[in-house]
């Protein structure tokens, strides 16, 4: 037997569905919506379609856009001879933060994974491939994460762009800015101490 | 709040929620131990380098309702040049799995946890990863007790050594000599170069490792056999070695 009337239970079935979100959370989140004005309960509701019905992949650089090809891609201020290859949407944000960059990007949506079988068909190495064909790009970054899988696709990535003959390049590791150096683990020291450059 | 300590290496890890993890730990002291690295993907997190895959380090936990909880750890052995290269990632992974999967939670396995580690020294210093592979899995099916019985023909007890035709019966992983071999069944021939090899892979040691010379033809039969024990015995096909055989390296 349900506790609830149908529709609040559903709505905190639905909200179940969300990552990090518990039972309890949920049926927090679902008192908390029926108790709100109804003008903000459309606007949210509306906000929810629109955001799902309008984001797709860019065409060029696989990114979330509401446009095709994306900003970045279209913008005429941007650097297009360089890309920078990260592994999702977020990493472009957090890049775009530095407002160091002027590149374009390249999201592959994933990164290999031998453990969890994700190969290099699986994420969209074949499209950063096509975006090289018409020789117009000098540099490609390699921003994938520093950790395994992220390694591990940048080694495969660096491995197929040889023939290219462009500058492909790898972001550096070491010692977080504001960071102890008593606390870094060896691992990432020794990689701190082979990127070390001149002053 | 109960603290221990355990020697571990990291085998496989998972996302947890935003930042955290969970680490699937081969222990010398207690086994196979699935803990939650809390914050691990932050960048300042002090557990990051000690929960990298396949690294050896001493962990501090504390037990937990359900999973317990990484508290400290120290690296005694990266092993981060494995994991910066390609092949040899792919080919450890699929050991890590193996051992994942070999191994039941929480039950105290000192010889494949030694075994494990010695495989991953080996595999830093040598680069013939393809046989390291197929040593480990034989000595890891030797110490679960499923390496195929090699002496005799299972079916009549008749000694194989005068044997010119061998076959490998998958259904009972073990050797039939050609008299006991129906055609019907779906047996494979091998050579006798591959049982000795499988025999003397078996008795040896790592450090003999070296004298071991192979033509490509045995390396592939031996492969084949050990792939089905193994499959017989895990009822699944691994993960990871679905992507080596994408990969084909």
């Amino acid at each position: 037997m349900s506790y609830y009337a149908k529709p609040i239970a559903n709505l905190i079935e639905e909200f179940a569905k969300l990552p990090g979100i518990g039972p309890k959370t949920a049926q927090r989140i679902a008192f908390y919506i029926i108790n709100m004005p109804k003008d903000s309960v459309n606007r949210f509701a509306e906000t929810l379609l629109e955001a799902r019905g309008k984001i797709r992949y860019c065409s060029v650089c696989g990114n979330f856009t509401d446009e095709n090809p994306c900003k970045i891609c279209s913008s005429r201020e941007r650097d297009a001879t360089t890309i920078c290859v990260v592994e999702n949407p977020r990493d472009v944000v957090a890049m775009e933060k530095t407002r160091e960059y002027k590149g374009l990007y390249h999201v592959l949506n994933g990164a290999i994974s031998p453990m969890d079988n994700i190969g290099p068909d699986d994420i969209k190495i074949k499209e950063l491939l096509a975006r090289l064909k018409d020789n117009t790009i000098k540099e490609i970054i390699l921003a994938t994460n520093p950790n395994v899988e992220g390694e591990a696709t940048a080694m495969y990535i660096s491995k197929l762009l040889k023939p290219f003959n462009i500058k492909v390049t790898r972001i550096a590791h070491g010692v977080p800015v504001g960071g102890d150096l008593e606390y870094a683990d060896e691992v990432t020291l020794t990689k701190a101490l082979e990127g070390r450059k001149e002053i | 709040m109960s603290l221990y300590s355990a020697n571990a290496i990291v085998l496989y890890h998972q996302d947890l929620g935003d930042a955290d993890k969970i680490i699937t730990l081969m222990s010398r002291e207690y086994g196979k131990i699935k803990a939650v690295a809390r914050g691990v993907k932050r960048p300042r997190n002090r557990l990051i380098g000690g929960t990298q895959l396949f690294t050896y380090s001493e962990f501090l936990l504390f037990k937990g309702r359900q999973l317990d909880n990484i508290s400290q750890c120290q690296i005694k052995e990266s092993f981060f040049r494995i994991r910066d290269d390609f092949k040899k990632l792919a080919y450890t992974s699929y050991m890590a799995e193996l051992v994942n999967e070999f191994v039941p939670e929480k039950q105290k396995n000192e010889e494949v946890f030694f075994l494990f580690l010695k495989t991953l020294y080996w595999i830093l210093k040598n680069d013939d990863i393809e046989l390291i592979t197929r040593f480990f899995e034989i000595k890891l099916l030797l110490l679960t007790g499923i390496l195929p019985y090699m002496d005799s023909c299972i079916n009549c007890k008749a000694s194989l050594d005068d044997e010119v035709e061998i076959y490998f019966k998958p259904s009972e992983g073990g050797f039939v000599c050609s008299n006991c071999c129906s055609i019907r069944e779906n047996n494979l021939q091998i050579q006798k170069g591959t049982l000795n090899l499988l025999k003397f892979l078996s008795e040896i040691k790592y450090e003999q490792l070296d004298l071991v010379k192979l033509t490509p033809n045995l390396i592939q039969e031996l492969e084949k056999i050990l792939r089905i024990c193994i499959a017989n015995y895990l009822e699944k096909k691994l993960k990871s070695l679905t992507f080596l055989d994408k990969i084909k390296l």
